[in-house]
């Protein structure tokens, strides 16, 4: 080979990875349009969205970073139910698209997706994509205690929501009449539109920068070095199927989940066959969530430093049978589907240990511990006249256990793995809601207890601050079932939650009434712990101890019995 | 030709062309019965349809439907003006909503208004509602503690934009209700009943060479406005008060009326009413007004047409966020329970007024059967819930009544649909939707109360389920249960309605239960209530009831008692 047609090689490629971070950063500001228009704390706040570009064919190419993998995974697959329902050729500049459809958005009616098509030079290049978590959506509300998918609020198939630049008056109209707070939801549509068109705007630009026709040659690029990437990366993994289950605590009686992951030439395999069916209560997964949820697990230990698109998401083929909690069909209950979807990645990573003890954490939190509180409004058998009179708010309050303890590092404490998203700050729920948070601290001895130490869970105490009553809407896992140590680890300290006066002990999932004057006490769960806890290094738990992280009592635990009293004195 | 001449003649074209107006709106109607999808519309007959001038006057309504659809449409077409200005309106344009604060009273009523064109003008607007077979939601029953937990609410919308359908409203609705195809059936219906009106109004004001309805509507109105103006001398001016005692949800609920019968009309009022509760059997305004003024138009000018004339001369009044002028986003699906006991409110009133003219209280409020199968219900055991879910999804309403209040002079009505005059869906009709095998329908012995006209009879209804492994639900909305339907000036009580399973267990009358594999519900609707002394029944009539079966003799004897009882005071003390 000559010179010179290798330095054009070279070139090209240079020139084609300077394009590739181009576009990750365009979808990056994408996202920061949206946090920073969007009305809802959930977006504003807890940054639970996400963003991305996909080429007219529906491959998505790059995902902001910032983002839930709930939202960004499944967000992949929808834009192809969009292209299905509205070919590329028929839409038109000026055009966008909607859905809140569980089953071909991103898991539940809370999750608005809207899709904006991007021409240059007179044709469709590219379509962006966003999704965000609006505050209300109408039906039961937030909580899994919808028995069908009616209960649970507006269903928007997908529409046009605005065609050549007009918005279809009706769409919002319908929206506004559907929704509790029409102001909040509106303002959240109008950001996702904002945040298209501003990655719209920046990407034509690019395209004009590089003298670029379209995106067809750059997005085949991107796909296939992303397809080789993980094609290398799983080269480090051993062929074989290893299988895991695990039981969580389900509406009112436990779930089995169970996976066999398979690694052979053509990729990562997952099925749940055998995983239980479907609840009549808002637990159930669609399967666009399942993929989601399950590939971004694999990703974690595959390739993870691989962007999220469509190559690298094409080596994992996930499986589930119709019906199963996993894939539940139309008109199941989704709303709280991330009880159940937010424990694949742990589910995943238990059949993955056994090809790489190394590489795996251990089970933490993992679902998210969400406080949804309700002030103003009705709940079954009373005190309906108190809680009419009562200021109305409803506030999610983002909020985590504790993660797994990682090979050669602990579990990180209240942080949302999976999701990803942030605790919402009390300071801004208190000037939303009446509330008033007596107590957020981390909950001392809830990491299970190993060579590395699961992440600790949270204490919370919130009460009403005008003195009235309100409702929780929990949907909270491993209270029943804790997060299980690996390799020797000890298990995390499962979640509880009770009322502090009477002592009552609330379910972990669905509508329960918090009293005039009560307080609620929360305590979320911890992660798991990692190898033999007698292996800890001292320096490590003795700053454990420094930091209250582990009181006396526990740090027993880390000690061979005849040796406890030496860490004590 | 004289001036007296041609003014009777005109009198005459006008009185034709008002009663071929009344004929259009009917053809109106029952193109709405043969075409619509749902049971409610088509055997039911729970459905209104109308005209009205393009300031929002209704000057002609089909007699087919219901007083709480007929009555509330009224008003709704002004919400429908003031939402989408006359002057916006295009010839092709149909408008939708199901607000029941702007409709008629629930998410289940579909209203749908049609511009109509002349010369490039609008001359009218025809109205028509249905009430389709699902929403959404929870469904149909009481248990909805706000309206978003009660379907799909659709503002008043552009349905059809100059003769295209707007796709995107259409998609939401197939979306969010359990049975697309037949909602869609209804709402072309409506469609269709709407432009079947405007043809049929076309050719008639061709005929008779009108450029407008203005003068032929202020015509009807100004008569109709008149009639009542006459009708309402024939009764004394006053003030008179009522009070009824309905079941409520979970606790009783007290409707407070006072009647005011005044020169320019009747006022009613109903302050002192029970306020909202957190359950969907609240009544928003509009509802209220239609069967208020339907009680009272039965009673006063009963003959004179319903339009905006005979309906001006009675105004509504009740507090807001009394139970009778519930505010959103209060829940309202079983809005008829309560405000179907309005005439009844009303009847006590205006009794004190004339009481040889009004009838004792009747069952009133209906007692649909509303029976669904494929769904589980959150508070039933995991047993009920699996039966629940065994069988195929179904989901329909068998229209079922109580026996109406006894009449002066005439007995009630027995198993009648009184104030709401839909009929009972056929049993035969219903089986071959659903799974359901009804074992009994039969009057009630025994259940009309007591009295110089007796009141109407209930009815007893044996149901289950086909399979006898599947379970299903009643969502059940009932009144008269705690509360009979009362008796009147020396009449007795109707008997109370009552709701049971074969196993024996009692079912609350309000909210869904289950009815387990192999069991099945008894539901017995509520009698009428007497009107005057039994003593002074005749015996022919009693001897007829006892023929018929509708009075057993341990019923019988309470007349001869009474009747000795009389006798027996008439009789002079001896000393």
């Amino acid at each position: 080979m000559s010179a010179v047609p290798q330095r054009q090689a070279v070139r090209q490629a240079i020139r084609q990875q300077l394009i590739w971070s181009r576009l990750l950063a365009v979808v990056e500001e994408q996202a920061q349009a949206l946090i920073r228009t969007a009305f809802g704390t959930s977006t504003r706040e807890a940054g639970d969205l996400s963003a991305g570009v996909f080429l007219p064919d529906g491959r998505m190419i790059a995902q902001a970073v910032t983002g839930t993998p709930g939202h960004v995974n499944s967000m992949a697959d929808s834009v192809l139910h969009f292209l299905r329902a509205y070919p590329a050729e028929t839409m038109r500049d000026g055009d966008v698209f909607i859905t809140n459809d569980p089953w071909k958005g991103t898991g539940h009616l809370y999750d608005v997706v809207m899709v904006t098509p991007v021409f240059h030079l007179g044709k469709i290049v590219a379509l962006f994509a966003s999704t965000v978590h609006v505050v209300d959506i109408g039906g039961l509300g937030a909580g899994p205690d919808g028995l069908e998918i009616y209960h649970e609020g507006l269903f928007l198939p997908l529409l046009h929501f605005a065609r050549e630049g007009v918005l279809e008056k009706s769409i919002l109209a319908i929206v506004r009449a559907n929704v509790r707070e029409p102001e909040q939801v509106e303002g959240d549509l109008h950001a996702l539109v904002a945040c298209n068109a501003v990655g719209a705007r920046r990407l034509q630009q690019l395209l004009r920068e590089f003298a670029l026709d379209d995106l067809q040659a750059q997005g085949d690029y991107i796909v296939e070095r992303s397809a080789r990437a993980m094609r290398e990366a799983l080269r480090e993994w051993p062929k074989g199927t290893w299988h895991n289950h695990m039981t969580v605590d389900g509406y009112d009686t436990p779930l089995e989940l169970h996976a066999a992951v398979t690694i052979d030439d053509e990729g990562v395999r997952v099925d749940f066959t055998g995983t239980s069916g479907t609840v009549p209560r808002g637990i159930n997964v669609p399967k666009a969530y399942t993929d989601a949820y399950t590939s971004f697990g694999i990703r974690c230990l595959i390739g993870a430093d691989v962007p999220n698109n469509s190559g690298s998401l094409a080596a994992i083929q996930v499986t589930a049978p119709e019906g199963s909690i996993v894939n539940a069909l139309p008109p199941a209950a989704v709303t709280a589907r991330s009880a159940i979807g937010q424990m694949l990645p742990d589910l995943v990573f238990g059949a993955l240990r056994q090809a790489r003890p190394d590489r795996v954490p251990a089970e933490g939190a993992s679902a998210l511990w969400n406080i949804h509180l309700v002030g103003g409004r009705p709940f079954p058998g009373g005190p309906n006249e108190a809680l009419a009179k009562a200021r109305r708010f409803a506030i999610t309050s983002f909020t985590t256990g504790g993660t797994g303890a990682r090979p050669g590092q602990d579990g990180l404490s209240a942080t949302a793995y999976p999701s990803g998203v942030r605790n919402v700050s009390l300071e801004i729920l208190e000037t939303q809601a009446p509330l008033l948070f007596r107590r957020k601290e981390y909950r001392a001895d809830s990491g299970g207890a190993g060579t590395q130490r699961g992440g600790l869970g949270q204490t919370i105490a919130v009460e009403n601050a005008d003195g009235a009553p309100m409702v929780l809407a929990a949907s909270w896992d491993r209270v029943r079932f804790a997060p299980r140590g690996a390799l020797g680890g000890s298990d995390g300290a499962k979640g509880q939650a009770w009322l502090e006066h009477s002592g009552t002990v609330l379910r972990g999932k669905g509508r329960q009434l918090i009293p005039a004057g009560e307080v609620l006490i929360v305590e979320t769960p911890g992660g798991a712990g990692l190898g033999d806890p007698r292996a800890r290094d001292p320096q490590r738990l003795a700053r454990d101890l420094q930091a209250g992280l582990v009181t006396p009592e526990n740090a027993a635990l880390y000690q061979p019995e005849t040796a406890s009293s030496e860490v004590i004195a | 030709m004289s001036h007296a001449q041609s003014a009777s003649k005109n009198v005459i074209r006008q009185q034709l062309a008002w009663n071929r107006l009344l004929s259009v709106v009917e053809e109106q109607a029952q193109t709405l019965i043969r075409t619509a999808f749902g049971t409610p519309t088509r055997e039911a007959g729970d459905l209104s349809a109308g005209v009205f001038l393009p300031d929002g006057r209704m000057v002609a309504q089909a007699v087919t439907g219901t007083p709480g659809h007929v009555n509330a449409m009224a008003e709704s077409v002004k919400h429908f003006l003031h939402a989408f200005p006359l002057e916006t309106m295009r010839a092709g344009d149909v408008f939708l909503t199901n607000d029941p604060w702007k409709g008629t009273g629930h998410l289940f009523d579909m209203t749908m208004v049609t511009p109509v064109f002349r010369a490039g003008r609008a001359v009218a607007l025809f109205a028509a509602t249905v009430h389709v077979v699902d929403i959404g939601g929870i469904g149909s029953s009481p248990d909805g503690l706000e309206i978003y937990h009660e379907g799909l609410f659709l503002p008043i919308l552009r349905f059809i934009c100059e003769g295209k359908v707007d796709p995107a409203v259409l998609a939401i609705i197939h979306a969010n209700v359990r049975d697309p195809a037949q909602v869609e059936g209804d709402l072309f219906a409506l469609v269709a009943c709407n432009e079947v009106g405007s043809r049929r109004l076309l050719t008639l004001m061709q005929e008779f060479a009108l450029d407008d309805l203005n003068a032929l509507g202020d015509y009807i109105i100004g008569q109709s406005a008149r009639a009542m103006c006459n009708a309402l001398a024939d009764w004394p001016q006053g003030v008179w008060h009522n009070t009824l005692v309905a079941d409520g949800y979970d606790a009783p609920i007290t409707l407070t009326a006072t009647v005011t019968i005044s020169a320019d009309g009747i006022d009613v009022d109903f302050a002192g009413t029970s306020g909202a509760v957190a359950r969907g059997i609240n009544v928003p305004k509009a509802y209220t007004d239609a069967y208020t003024s339907f009680g009272v138009r039965c009673l006063v000018g009963a003959d004179v047409p319903n339009n905006a004339g005979s309906l001006a001369p009675i105004r509504v009044h009740a507090p807001a966020g009394c139970i009778l002028n519930a505010l959103h986003p209060a829940a309202v699906t079983a809005r008829h329970v309560v405000g179907q006991l309005l005439p009844d409110v009303v009847f006590g009133a205006l009794r004190q007024a004339r009481p040889e003219l009004v009838p004792a209280e009747g069952a009133s409020s209906l007692w649909n059967l509303q029976l669904v199968g494929g769904e589980g219900l959150a508070s039933a055991s995991a047993a009920d819930n699996a039966a629940l879910r065994a069988g195929p999804r179904f989901n329909v309403i068998s229209f079922s009544t109580g026996g109406t209040g006894a009449r002066p002079g005439q007995d009630g009505l027995s198993v009648t649909a009184y104030p709401s005059g839909v009929r009972n869906v056929s049993l035969e009709i219903l089986e071959t939707q659903a799974p359901l095998v009804f074992d009994r329908k039969e009057f009630r012995t025994d259940s009309g109360g007591v009295g110089a006209a007796r009141g109407g009879l209930g009815q007893v209804i044996e149901v289950r389920h086909a399979d006898p492994s599947a379970a299903l639900l009643i969502a059940a909305a009932f009144d008269r249960v705690h509360h009979p339907a009362r008796g009147a000036l020396g009449g007795l009580d109707g008997a109370p309605g009552r709701l049971q399973l074969a196993s024996g267990a009692t079912l609350q009358p309000k909210g869904r239960q289950v009815i387990p594999a192999g069991d099945r519900l008894i539901v017995e609707t509520p009698g009428g209530g007497g009107l005057g002394l039994p003593a002074q029944r005749p015996a022919a009539r009693i001897a007829q009831d006892l023929r018929h079966g509708l009075v057993t003799p341990e019923a019988a004897a309470l007349y001869a008692g009474a009747r000795a009882e009389a006798e027996a005071a008439l009789q002079p003390s001896c000393p």
